[in-house]
């Protein structure tokens, strides 16, 4: 395999890694395949920045992060009223499990401030521990640990309202 | 004085209903990570592997086209 080909095939591997988090950040199935396009072109025009051996994930999201903040931040702010559609589009088959189901969490999700949301996705779902979490978000260890912690309170205060008629 | 009724919004999580956010929470991007990728960006991967290919082409020798496939 020629490395363009290489590099072609990783990147295809996480692709569906890539969604989840654009669709996770930016709360909108549109936005997000706009901004998984973008950090693809970028991905693929620093492809002699990547370091081999390195986490190809970490690296990826990395860009996509800072894409995300640096021009779809403000565009989700614009579409905030669209949310509540995207999440119902999100989740089809509501799970029943639990006093809770999967749509709840969503909008729940959805109200947590960007840098929380981020933080709790990194190190909640992607499966990135705290240091490279932080190395992702350019911030301290520290500062991942706290937006993690304020993420759970946050979410749970949220949710706690939300299921208020069923306790 | 500091006798607080402890209210809902103590900043202590009960540990089981932390496990239960981190389970929606990886249920949520779970079922991401399991849709099918749009045809646009595995179409779009396709697109700049070819132009690649031929800006390459363009800057070596030029007749190296045996390593299709």
């Amino acid at each position: 395999m020629t490395a363009i080909a290489a590099f072609k095939s990783a990147l295809l591997a996480e692709l569906p890694s890539l969604r989840a988090f654009a669709i996770s950040l930016s709360g909108s199935h549109d936005h997000a395949d706009d901004l998984v396009q973008e950090t693809v072109m970028k991905a693929w025009g620093a492809h002699a920045s990547f370091i081999p051996g390195t986490s190809l994930r970490a690296w990826l999201f990395t860009i996509m992060r800072n894409t995300y903040f640096s021009q779809y931040r403000k565009a989700r702010r614009e579409v905030q009223d669209t949310d509540g559609e995207a999440a119902a589009r999100l989740v089809s088959a509501p799970a029943q499990d639990g006093h809770l189901n999967l749509a709840d969490f969503r909008s729940a999700l959805e109200k947590l401030p960007d840098d929380q949301r981020e933080a709790l996705i990194l190190v909640g779902a992607s499966g990135f521990s705290c240091e490279e979490a932080a190395e992702i978000c350019g911030c301290a260890v520290g500062t991942i640990k706290s937006r993690v912690n304020r993420a759970r309170q946050k979410l749970m205060q949220i949710m706690s309202i939300q299921s208020a008629g069923e306790l | 004085m500091s006798d607080k009724k402890e209210t809902s919004e103590r900043p202590t999580l009960e540990p089981p209903i932390q496990a239960h956010l981190g389970d929606q929470l990886k249920k949520l991007y779970g079922s991401i990570l399991s849709e099918p990728i749009p045809e646009k960006l595995t179409m779009l991967l396709d697109q700049l592997e070819k132009s690649e290919r031929k800006e390459r082409e363009g800057q070596s020798e030029g007749g190296d086209g045996g390593s299709d496939q």
